[in-house]
């Protein structure tokens, strides 16, 4: 019992304890420095505006004619055909030709000095319309969910590339020793499933990290039954110390990264929980949010997005399902209740960023993977069916960006007057990336990632800063 | 101690040798030049007509040293009279190439002017030329050399001063052996008898049986998957489960027997096309029917085909050409040699396949990936138990539907009682508490469904049902995906910008005019295409092949980027070496054993992986290869060895995909609609290799995405090795592993009347297959004995043990 294994167990503990002061730099530096395809040329090219990103994705795609673009001409077509020289050669997902269109049943307003209009839908973002900048002009190639959605985050409408979240990683690295760089909640599937928060081909180190409500929020967070934290200790003790005498053998420095990997591993078991209990959180906060201990709604997600922002995570993806009205235009269970499921947290979040001085360098992005048509999906030959719905719209649709360096109070671009396609200052998905990176410091024609044979971006070929969003 | 000696003699014999290193080589356009021309200057002046800027091309020489305006690009051998040379140095921005980027380097200057003045000669690009068989250099000591790729390696360690490493020690060695052919380590008591007396002839033995291991194809086939981009699901929206696992069975087959890579070729890009093809012939183009399909219902069903039609030629260029051929899609390719034409000419071969998506006359929009597909064929017996099952499963049906019809009788009494009920489901409820006329179709099912679920005879009818279906499942006959042609001719066309609107004129079947010759006798069909590419005459498909089976074992091809071998792609560390590998590759008769044999018989192979300083200091990514290859397991590899430590691996063979345990819900959260339960395997299922795990494109095994294996949504002729926090998370706290750990931990209890210290060995040995030094063996016995202070009992001290053995850098790692 007196080897030299026990004492040495003493340094030990104090090491892995010790955190940043043991081997935490080194561990981060070659953590990120994976043994294939680190990103050494990877920026920030220019001072960042934005040191984080909380992305909220409205999975379906939200109808911008009842939220955020209001068309009192749609009211004198209710029912009737739209024009044809709108329609022209243009791809539905399920409409037939011919659809009538479908005039909002919301009544907007404008708010603030800035004037925004918005929807009686979302009251609460309505009071903040001073804090947001409102894009009436997006644009993306795809109309179906799954491409949608990777058309969002990979800026390409089929399976293989690298998401924002991923890129974000690859260029600007970690902001936190404990926690994951990219991290991903969601509030129920998506189409895409794992491609929407995928590294593509950048090494796998990039991809999000899926936080899941409950016991264990990271897959294996938790110690196996019967073990408690000492013993854990222990266990990564011990492997350590088996790893430096291999490092002795081999003289290789993988083996200090698999130490380091540990290390970090142990600290994220700790970090990981406590970043989740929101039980911690005074009662007036959660009552902003809407948010309870235990439930697993959107209104959490947005509350434990802030924590995240708040110790060091650098790119939060909140995935909210239910926004693919296909019905359910009308009455109190379809868009208006995902709107208020949506609305209060998503102000809260905006709130509760500024009164912490978080939102000067947090951007926040607010979009679906497209709009919704202006046209009513569900005709019947009698009229309207119950409960009429919108098709998947790709040509003109409303994004929100609020802090991060964005113009506050601003609405830009914006659509014809049945909302069908930008009538002035177009902005694809491709100049959102463009932008969203600029904000991060990132050029995004110098992002780039050897793939195949060429360098890959982002924004492949395509892709525009728009300066005028910009504070 | 007589080896190095001698190789010291001759290094003195050889001045000229290793003076290299400090002298200056001579300008070598392959090396030197073509790379800066082709990053710096062929995106506006290279093969792409549509963005060739003032009509200078320099790819081509006639082109680049032509007078035009009584100037010339180059002149060759005057530097000073060559414009380029002017415009890369000129200080005026608005003159200065690259137009927009930044300046050249000096270096790049100078290179550029030492070329054109040594007669700017251009080579054609190295991969496009038919490689020859070169002659194994002299080398230093050619004791060392057991075979000519070790003549190969140490030239060029003699040329950079480098000295090769000592051989391995006999444990580390075998375990490298074993984990490259097989795939997991060696069980202590498999290499006991080598260790005693480690003989030439024993390593030799050991290789030969390794080789002919039903496990080798298992492990070998993996690489090939990801090039095949072989998956069980389609990917997209819905994500729906495809049968196709006979295709990867087929793999592991063709692995196991060694079957000519030339064969091997044909049978899966047109096995279908070969006349009266076999059941196997036809499972093996199940290769191009791999490809994801995007089912989803608003999909337009010509962007779907043309995705996947894409998809099938990029797929081909880099598995056989290592030609990124997807560049030319929409443009015509800024480096290689490729036109937009070329590439729907190609495009051409399966552009006659016949439709595989359809629509169910179900009013639902959303697509089902059927296509040409076959039944295998089953036993008799099985056959006619599958038969009464469905008879018996059709009869029952019909008995419930009966039942429900007479229950429903009592709905509507029953529905005026459950107003109050609170048990009944929300969208029940609100069904419900409409009236009658105003309920949807959607309520009206709502309700039936609650209603008959309060039915004894339906429910117990139903359970029923459900049990049959299960039972039938293992009976069903299985079907795999296959290619077919339509019988009719196609019409392909040329899709101007990529697009499918825009059609342009209409090509035939045909392959880039920059590689190898077309024999017009061939057919103008797959069969044509895949006979051509295992031509001769072909300069790139062996090399491109060897290239990656040498990346499996040393952890990175000779040309680095196994999938471009273009004007963009690395330039080979080895060229010679790599002829000389592809050229007899070819001339054993195609055989991928012959040349994994030939390299792990090398002494290069069997160095030890320690690295020395000055290795480390001179050639710390291991390029000239003075040490042996350490790196990090494949994600596969490090389950199944683990799993072969703890003596839990079943070593079934084949047979539909396997589900092992993972976390609850995954397969929920990427979609309720198709598949949405995951059936966890059961008895020894739990525990096969990883190459059987189901692999559901939208939502993979978590801890193998964790270790850096694709998903499989395209091709990829590579793997990333990273490091995550995740994975230590995962080898720590996975229920698999720690179920790992509980079985080593049992089978080292087991041991009759062993000492700790001889349980620990045996522990440690069967993770790292080394013994432990006796440091090591007192660091573990100090751990057992702190486990023993805090855990309850014996048993969970030696689980903590083999959690800490499990997780260890060298268990994970091919040393």
């Amino acid at each position: 019992m007196d080897g030299p294994g026990l004492s040495a167990t003493i340094p030990r503990r104090a090491f892995l304890r010790g955190g940043a002061a043991g081997l935490g730099s080194l561990a981060l530096q070659s953590l990120l420095a994976a043994d294939a395809g680190a990103a050494d040329a990877a920026g920030p090219h220019f001072a960042p505006k934005a040191k984080h990103v909380v992305f909220l994705h409205m999975l379906g795609g939200p109808s911008q004619v009842d939220l955020l673009d209001p068309k009192p001409t749609l009211a004198k077509y209710a029912g009737k055909p739209m024009p044809d020289s709108i329609l022209k050669g243009k791809q539905f997902a399920f409409i037939p030709k011919g659809a009538g269109a479908l005039a909002s049943p919301y009544k907007f307003a404008q708010h603030g000095e800035s004037g925004a209009w918005v929807s009686e839908l979302l009251p609460h973002l309505a009071k903040r319309a001073d804090d947001l900048t409102v894009i009436r002009s997006m644009q993306t190639d795809e109309f179906n969910h799954g491409a949608g959605e990777l058309f969002l985050h990979t800026g390409f409408g089929r399976l293989g590339r690298p998401t924002l979240g991923a890129w974000v990683s690859y260029g600007l690295g970690s902001l936190s020793d404990s926690l994951p760089t990219f991290v991903v909640l969601g509030t129920g599937p998506n189409t895409a499933g794992n491609s929407a928060w995928g590294n593509g081909f950048l090494p796998s180190v990039h991809q999000g990290v899926k936080f899941r409500s409950g016991a264990e929020p990271v897959h294996f967070l938790t110690n196996p039954s019967g073990v408690d934290t000492d013993l854990q200790e222990s266990v990564i003790d011990g492997v350590s110390a088996l790893n430096r005498l291999a490092f002795e053998l081999y003289a290789d420095p993988e083996i200090a990264t698999r130490i380091a990997q540990y290390e970090s591993a142990f600290r994220l078991q700790a970090s990981g929980p406590e970043l989740m209990q929101i039980e911690n959180e005074p009662q007036h906060v959660l009552d902003a949010y809407g948010a309870k201990p235990g439930a697993t709604g959107y209104a959490n997600l947005c509350l434990l997005a802030r924590r995240m922002v708040e110790r060091g995570v650098r790119f939060v993806q909140i995935m909210m399902a239910g926004w693919d009205h296909h019905s359910g235009i009308y009455g109190q269970n379809g868009l208006s209740r995902s709107c208020r499921n949506m609305d209060r947290p998503t102000a809260a979040l905006i709130d509760d960023l500024k009164q912490r001085g978080l939102l000067d360098d947090t951007l926040v992005i607010w979009t679906g993977e497209f709009g919704r048509t202006p046209m009513a999906q569900a005709l019947s030959p009698q009229g309207f069916t119950q409960e009429p719905g919108r098709d998947h719209h790709r040509d003109g649709f409303s994004v929100i960006l609020a802090g991060g360096g964005t113009k506050p109070g601003l609405t830009y671009g914006a659509t014809d007057e049945f909302g069908f396609e930008p009538a002035e200052n177009p902005m694809h998905v491709h100049d959102l990336h463009a932008t969203i990176l600029h904000l991060l410091g990132i050029d995004h024609k110098r992002l780039t990632f050897k793939h195949q044979g060429r360098d890959f971006r982002l924004t492949d070929v395509h892709g525009r800063v728009v300066n005028e969003v910009l504070a | 101690m007589t080896g190095l000696s001698l190789r010291i003699a001759l290094l003195a014999a050889l001045p000229a040798l290793w003076a290299l290193p400090g002298a200056r080589a001579e300008v070598d356009f392959t090396r030197d030049i073509r790379p800066i021309l082709s990053e710096q200057c062929f995106r506006c002046h290279g093969p792409d007509e549509a963005a060739r800027a003032g009509g200078l091309r320099l790819d081509a020489n006639a082109a680049a040293v032509e007078e035009r305006e009584g100037r010339r690009a180059i002149a060759p051998g005057a530097p000073a009279a060559s414009e380029l040379i002017a415009r890369i140095k000129s200080d005026d921005p608005s003159r200065r190439m690259p137009l927009g980027g930044d300046r050249l380097s000096d270096r790049q200057i100078e290179l550029l002017k030492e070329w054109i003045a040594a007669g700017a000669e251009y080579k054609r690009h190295w991969a496009y030329q038919k490689p020859e068989r070169p002659q194994p250099p002299p080398v230093s000591d050619i004791g060392w050399a057991r075979n000519p790729v070790d003549r190969f390696i140490l030239s060029k360690l003699d040329a950079a001063g480098l000295e090769p490493s000592a051989g391995a020690e006999p444990a580390i060695l075998m375990r490298r052996l074993y984990l490259d052919l097989i795939g997991i380590p060696p069980s202590p008591g498999q290499i006991d008898d080598f260790l005693a007396k480690p003989s030439e002839e024993d390593y030799l033995a050991t290789v030969d049986e390794l080789l002919e291991s039903p496990r080798y194809g298992e492990h070998w086939a993996r690489h090939w998957l990801d090039l095949a981009r072989y998956a069980d699901s389609n990917g997209y929206q819905h994500d729906d489960l495809r049968e196709i696992w006979p295709y990867r069975d087929w793999v592991i087959r063709a692995f196991n027997n060694d079957m000519p890579f030339d064969r091997f070729t044909i049978e899966q890009l047109a096995g279908d096309l070969l006349p009266e093809p076999s059941l196997d012939q036809l499972i093996a183009t199940g290769f191009n029917r791999n490809t994801p399909m995007n089912g989803s219902g608003g999909s337009k069903i010509d962007e779907v085909r043309n995705a996947m039609l894409v998809d099938r030629v990029n797929t081909t260029a880099t598995v056989w050409l290592g030609t990124t051929l997807g560049c030319a899609q929409c443009h015509t390719h800024k480096h290689d040699p490729f036109t937009i034409e070329e590439y729907y000419r190609f495009y051409a071969y399966f552009d006659r396949g016949v439709d595989e998506t359809v629509l169910r006359g179900d009013g639902n929009t959303r697509k089902y990936y059927v296509g040409a597909q076959i039944e295998l064929p089953v036993s008799a017996a099985r056959r006619s138990r599958y038969a009464a099952a469905k008879a018996q499963h059709e009869f029952l049906k019909m008995v419930i539907n009966q039942a429900e019809f007479e229950a429903l009788a009592d709905l509507p009494k029953w529905a005026d009682q459950q107003l109050e009920n609170r048990d009944l489901r929300p969208v029940v409820r609100s069904a419900l508490a409409k009236p009658e006329e105003e309920r949807t179709e959607s309520d009206n099912n709502a309700i039936r469904d609650a209603f008959l679920r309060t039915r004894p005879e339906v429910v117990e009818g139903r359970k029923e049902l459900e049990l049959l279906a299960e039972r039938m499942k293992p009976l069903a006959p299985t079907t795999t995906l296959i290619m077919a042609d339509k019988s009719a001719p196609v019409r392909s066309y040329l899709l101007e910008r990529g697009q499918i609107g825009t059609r342009g004129k209409v090509v035939e079947p045909g392959v880039p005019a920059a590689l190898h010759a077309l024999d017009p006798a061939l057919p103008a069909s797959r069969l044509g295409l895949a006979k051509w590419i295992v031509s001769p005459e072909n300069p790139l498909t062996a090399r491109v092949t060897v290239n990656r089976l040498w990346a499996e074992i040393f952890g990175r091809g000779i040309v680095a980027s196994a999938e471009d071998f273009g004007q963009q792609g690395a330039v080979p560390t080895h060229p010679a070496l790599l002829d000389w590998l592809a050229v007899e590759f070819v001339e054993s008769g195609w055989s991928v054993k012959s040349v994994v044999r030939r390299i792990v018989t090398s002494s290069t192979y069997r160095q030890s992986s320690r690295r020395s300083a000055a290795s480390q200091k001179r050639d710390p990514d291991n390029t000239l290869y003075a040490r042996g290859p350490r790196f990090r397991l494949s994600a596969e590899a490090i389950r199944d060895s683990l799993l072969a430590a703890s003596g839990l691996l079943s070593t079934n063979v084949g047979g539909p995909p396997v589900y092992p345990p993972q976390p609850e819900g995954l397969w929920k959260e990427i979609s309720s609609v198709g598949d949405p339960n995951y059936p966890t395997s059961q008895a020894a299922d739990r525990h096969r290799r990883g190459i059987y795990t189901i692999l559901r494109r939208g939502a993979p095994y978590p801890s193998f995405t964790t270790f850096d294996a694709p998903p499989r949504a395209t091709c990829a002729a590579k793997r990333a090795r990273t490091n995550s926090p995740l994975q230590a998370l995962t080898l720590l706290n996975d229920p698999a592993y720690v179920e790992i750990a509980a079985a080593l931990a049992k089978s080292v209890m087991d041991m009759s009347a062993a000492s700790d210290r001889e349980r620990l060995v045996h522990a440690f040995r069967r993770c790292v297959t080394r013994r432990p030094s006796e440091t090591e063996l007192q660091e573990l016995d100090s751990l057992l004995n702190e486990f023993r202070g805090e855990s309850k009992d014996e048993a969970a001290a030696w689980v903590s043990v083999a959690r800490v053995l499990l997780n260890l850098d060298e268990t994970i790692t091919k040393s």
